[in-house]
Formats: structure tokens, C-alpha cells, sequence
């Protein structure tokens, strides 16, 4: 009776949390506001999508959305669940009342969704990733920075930085397309404008702050002649701000993403610069772009975003930024 | 003889002579290896992983394991940030705060599982999911941050060139071991995990003392994981992820039975110390990186193959 009782308790429990998250839901549509007047929706899809950087994004596509006067629609898995995701976009597309989707992705398993919602007369807008034109068929356009010019860029600031000579270790937070483009750019940069530096070949250092540490340490130790290093993932700087004070070495390291702890490594010091990717600018961007076609204007394949290079002079417009982001967020 | 005899049934040796060789191999291939820095960074870097090990190992040898660990740590670590910085709470009350929220999430472990009967491999993994969750919901999956600046002093602490956290788990060693090598407490989770049912009839409380382990286990990785936040001054949400693999991995290396009722706290110790020399190794021995992930697995399996041939040998005897 005991155990019934118990289990009882718990099933209510359950019950009780799963009603208490439909309630709390974060559905950007005002259900009152939708029998007034109905907006046209934009979808937003993109996997992991409680990640801070993910959520960034998600708040600046809304921005976009309201400012344009769309209702904005944030699909996605909570894991990097590519099936999952993908699922629900179909869903969200079986509903019948989507003007236009912002898929957050350059991984060709996506392509079959992308040709089946394009031949929908669907505008696709892709950000971020910059994939090839004709590459994804059924796309509208692509907007981003563009990784290469911002490892070139990079690689000329380390450069001059270490007065063409010494060794430069790179990371990766794992080995995907764009981590890989960065890194082989950065290198054949380095090599050309600084023959004088060698670039160690790169290493993942993963996402789990210990772990990349260590292994950033290991690098250190392993090639002491190593006097830079450049990370081609937003959780570097935590890295090799971490291994610099593990192995009592100063290095000039350089990574990704204004993130506030980033900000605070560069002002105080830890960290020579972050690059700015274009984040907001991107999500925000992809609404306008959604909005051209839908007026019947042309768009570019690609509309290039600048990846600026925060040094310690220029953090504080990038303070002011994610004050606005927390603050959307808060509310 | 007999002393080799003797020191080969030490469940300890079987793990102690893959670490000893293959330190003196990563030693050669670089002499950097062993340099007191590098081995200062190793040992700080296991610390976090190593403070839930020792929970899991008294739970492991209890017969049951948690698979929420990384999850509740990550938890624990975002609770407490949060009490400090937007709650206002002083750093006593934060950390007092994520270390009910780890014990909290462990009793529910306990309760599920021994109370309900529920699999604690399908409890726990549940309850990571719970978890994980809950980390995403009190933080809307941004870092918490910045901490208070005490936190921060304490974090950047080295003393004695280590870090609080790697002393920490050093205490947690020495005190785990010897609880369940010279307690009364440390002989009833031997006793539960060998046979329930034989325990259950000597008058132990079987239920009590698996819950009482899943409540450890549960405090330690909040533990570990306000460690963690200290060390990094965010509380991160990715905080633990992944750590329940390395976890588990260090415990069945360090000689802890999957089945229950044989195991130390040291071997774990040295399990841990094996995959973090094996990790660090592979790096400065400048093997390519993709064939690191590939040694890392091949090692782990080798090292868990010599202590069987050992335990082998030893039982031939």
C-alpha cells in the first residue's frame, strides 16, 4: 500500500511539472493576439537550442520578427538531435501558415528538408554556416561572416603581434567543416605573410572546461617554445586563460565570441583579443533577408557580415550588447 | 614469493603497473612528462571528475551507480551560482545551497531506486535528464555570472602549488578508503554489495545504506561541480557534461566491480591518475590528435586486461 502510495505521489509529481512546463512555455505567438490579428510566421530552427550562443541568436531573430512585424517561431531539440530537429520543422511545415524559415545550419543532411520547403515556395535563409552557392539546393541565401577572412585577419594579428617569429599552437573545439576551414586558413596565412612562425597542427580541446585546459597545458609543456595560440571555438579563451595561469606562461592567445566572460579575459589582460562573430547581426540579418523575398526583391547568396577583432580598446560597445541580450532574455 | 604473492593480491597493483609503465613510456618519449608543472596540471585537472569518483566508488561497491552525476553537478553548480548572484546570497549560504540541491537530487536517486525498485541504471539516467533540465530552466541556458570575487580568490588559490579542489579530493581519498576499508559503515556497502540478501539477513539496513550512498554520491558531484564553477568563476550550464562516462571509466579502471562488493577508493584514485597520464601523454608524445581518442580507448581496455590476467594469476596460485 506503502509503494502505491508512493508511486502515486510520484506520478503526480510528474504530472504536475509536465503541466506546470506547458504553462510556462516560451511560444513567442500571443494566443489572444492571434484571433485579433495573425502575423505571418517565421521559423527559426536550430538544434541545441537552449546553448548560450544558440539562445543569443534565437533572441536577436526575435528582435528581427518584432521589429518587422512577424511572429517569430523558435523549433528545435534541446540536444544537437539532428533527426529530432528536423522533425519538428516538418511539423511546424504541416502546419501551412510558415512565410519563411531561418535553418541554422551548413550539414548536408539537411538538404532533403531544405528542397521539400523551398519547393513550397518557402524562402530558406541559412546563417552562420557559409556554404558554397548551389551547394544546398532550394536555399535562398546564406549571411555570416565569412571564417576565412577573419583567420587571415587573425593569423596578421598574431603575426605582427609576435614580431614574425615563434610557435603557435591552434585548438579546436571539435572537428567540424568550419573549425577545420578556420584553422587550415589561419595556418596558410601564418605561412605566407610569417614564414618565420610555425604552426603546430591542431588540437580538440572539446567542451568541457577541465579537460580543455589540461590538454592546453599538455600543449604548453609538450612545446615550450610556444608563444601563441589560437582557438577556433568560444569556450578557447577559458582555455588557454587557463592554461596560461596553470603553467605560469604568457602567451598571446586568441579566440572566439563575445561572450562576457570572453570580455572580462580580454580587459583583464588574460587574453589578447576575441573575434566577434557576427551572431546578433546574423539573426537579426536573416529576418530582413526572409522579408526582401517575401516583398519580391532580390537577395545576394551571401550577405557578408564583418567578424571584428576585440582587442582590450574595443570591448565596451560589446558590454552594451549583451546588457540588451540579458535583458531580453530577463524579460 | 610470498611477498610478490602478497603484493600482487593488492587489488591496487593491477592498476598501479600499467600507470607505472606507461608513465615511463610518455616519460622517454618525453622528458617534459613527468616535470613537477606538467604533473601539478594533471593532478588539478582530475581533481573534479576524481570528488564524484569517490562517491561513485562506495556507491559501484554498493551493488548500484548513478548516471546523473555530471547532470547534478552541473545542476548544483548553477543552483549555487544563482543563489549568489541573483538571489543575493552570501557564498556560504550558495555553496550550502548547490551541495542540498546535489544531496537533494541523490535522495530521489535512493528513493527511486531502492524504495520503488526502479533499475538505478534507469533511475539515474532519468534523473539526468531531470537534471539537466532543471540547470537549463533556473538559468534559461545562459552562464551565470560574474560571481562574487571571494569565490574567485579561492578558485585562483594554489596552494602548495596545487588547487583547493585537487585537495579536496585528496581528503576525499584518504577519508573514503578509510571508511570503507576500516569502518563499520565501509564493511556494511562491502557486505550489501557482495550479497543484499545475506546482508539483509545479518541485520544490515541494505535500503538505508544504498540510500545513504546515493546521497554521497549526489553531495559530492554538486561538490565537484561548485569546485569547477570556483575554479572557472562562471556557473556555467555545460558544467558535468560528459563526466559520468569518465567517472565510471576511472571506478571500473580503478578495479570497482560493475557487479558490486569489490573495489577501493585508492584504485580509483589510480584509475583516475591512469586516464588523466594516459590524456596528457598522448599529447605531449605528439601523437595526432584524432589517434588520441583512439589510444585513450585502447589503453583504457588494456589497462582493465592486465588486472584481469592478474586477478587471473593470482586466483591460479
Amino acid at each position: 500500500m506503502r509503494k502505491v502510495c508512493i508511486m502515486g505521489w510520484f506520478w503526480f509529481l510528474a504530472a504536475t511539472l509536465l503541466l506546470g512546463g506547458c504553462g510556462a512555455g516560451t511560444s513567442s505567438g500571443d494566443p489572444h493576439k492571434r484571433t485579433v490579428a495573425t502575423p505571418k510566421r517565421i521559423c527559426w530552427v536550430q538544434p541545441l537550442k537552449g546553448h548560450p550562443v544558440h539562445q543569443l541568436t534565437q533572441i536577436a531573430f526575435a528582435e528581427g520578427c518584432k521589429d518587422l512585424g512577424y511572429r517569430a517561431e523558435i523549433v528545435g531539440t534541446d540536444t544537437v538531435d539532428i533527426g529530432g530537429t528536423i522533425a519538428l520543422a516538418e511539423q511546424m511545415l504541416a502546419s501551412g501558415d510558415v512565410a519563411g524559415m531561418v535553418i541554422w545550419t551548413g550539414n548536408p543532411a539537411w538538404n532533403p528538408l531544405i528542397e521539400r520547403v523551398a519547393k513550397r515556395g518557402i524562402p530558406v535563409i541559412l546563417p552562420h554556416f557559409p556554404v558554397p552557392e548551389g551547394s544546398v539546393p532550394g536555399a535562398t541565401g546564406i549571411i555570416g561572416c565569412d571564417p576565412l577572412a577573419y583567420a587571415r585577419e587573425t593569423a596578421g594579428e598574431i603575426g605582427r603581434a609576435l614580431g614574425g617569429t615563434g610557435t603557435v599552437a591552434i585548438t579546436q573545439g571539435s572537428f567540424n567543416s568550419t573549425e577545420n576551414m578556420v584553422a587550415t586558413s589561419f595556418t596558410q596565412e601564418m605561412k605566407k605573410r610569417y614564414p618565420g612562425i610555425v604552426v603546430l597542427d591542431p588540437q580538440e580541446e572539446g567542451f568541457d572546461a577541465p579537460k580543455a585546459i589540461s590538454k592546453a597545458v599538455s600543449m604548453l609543456q609538450a612545446n615550450q617554445n610556444v608563444v601563441a595560440a589560437f582557438s577556433t571555438t568560444g569556450g578557447g579563451p577559458t582555455t588557454w586563460a587557463g592554461a596560461q595561469k596553470e603553467t605560469g606562461r604568457k602567451i598571446v592567445a586568441v579566440g572566439l565570441d563575445y561572450t562576457r566572460v570572453n570580455l572580462d579575459l580580454v580587459k583583464g589582460g588574460q587574453l589578447f583579443a576575441v573575434i566577434g562573430q557576427p551572431l546578433w547581426e546574423e539573426a537579426y540579418g536573416s529576418v530582413g533577408l526572409v522579408d526582401k523575398v517575401l516583398k519580391g526583391e532580390k537577395i545576394p547568396w551571401w550577405t557578408k557580415l564583418p567578424a571584428p577583432f576585440i582587442k582590450k580598446d574595443k570591448v565596451d560597445s560589446y558590454y552594451i550588447l549583451l546588457d540588451k541580450v540579458e535583458a531580453a532574455l530577463k524579460r | 614469493m610470498r611477498r610478490l604473492r602478497h603484493m600482487m593480491s593488492l587489488p591496487e597493483v593491477g592498476i598501479l603497473m600499467p600507470l607505472v609503465v606507461f608513465a615511463a613510456i610518455f616519460q622517454t618519449l618525453s622528458p617534459s612528462f613527468l616535470h613537477p608543472d606538467s604533473m601539478a596540471a594533471m593532478l588539478r585537472g582530475m581533481a573534479f571528475v576524481g570528488v564524484i569518483g569517490v562517491g561513485q566508488t562506495l556507491l559501484m561497491v554498493a551493488g548500484e551507480i548513478d548516471l546523473s552525476v555530471g547532470a547534478v553537478a552541473g545542476l548544483s553548480a548553477v543552483a549555487s551560482a544563482w543563489l549568489m548572484k541573483e538571489a543575493g546570497c552570501p557564498v556560504a549560504v550558495g555553496v550550502a545551497g548547490g551541495m542540498l540541491v546535489g544531496a537533494a537530487m541523490g535522495a530521489i536517486n535512493g528513493v527511486v531506486t531502492v524504495a520503488l525498485r526502479i533499475p538505478a541504471f534507469i533511475a539515474t539516467l532519468g534523473m539526468l535528464y531531470i537534471a539537466r533540465g532543471l540547470n537549463y530552466l533556473l538559468c534559461k541556458g545562459y552562464p551565470v555570472y560574474p560571481l562574487p570575487a571571494s569565490l574567485k580568490v579561492f578558485g585562483g588559490a594554489e596552494p602548495l602549488g596545487l588547487s583547493w579542489a585537487f585537495l579536496v579530493f585528496v581528503f576525499l581519498v584518504v577519508a573514503g578508503d578509510f571508511m570503507l576499508r576500516k569502518t563499520v559503515p565501509g564493511r556494511m556497502i562491502y557486505a550489501v554489495g557482495g550479497n543484499r540478501e545475506v546482508a539483509r539477513i545479518a541485520g544490515i539496513p541494505t535500503g538505508m545504506v544504498k540510500g545513504a550512498c546515493f546521497v554521497f554520491t549526489g553531495m559530492l558531484a554538486g561538490l565537484a561541480g561548485m569546485l569547477l564553477m570556483a575554479q572557472i568563476n562562471v556557473g556555467q550550464p555545460e558544467i558535468g557534461v560528459g563526466w559520468e562516462l569518465d567517472v565510471i571509466a576511472a571506478v571500473v579502471i580503478g578495479g570497482v566491480s560493475l557487479f558490486g562488493g569489490v573495489g577501493t577508493v585508492a584504485g580509483t584514485f589510480f584509475g583516475l591518475v591512469l586516464m588523466q597520464v594516459v590524456r596528457s601523454g598522448l599529447v605531449v608524445t605528439g601523437v595526432n590528435t584524432h589517434w588520441q581518442t583512439v589510444a585513450t580507448g585502447v589503453i583504457m581496455i588494456s589497462a582493465v586486461g592486465i588486472d584481469v590476467l592478474r586477478r587471473r594469476w593470482r586466483s591460479s596460485q
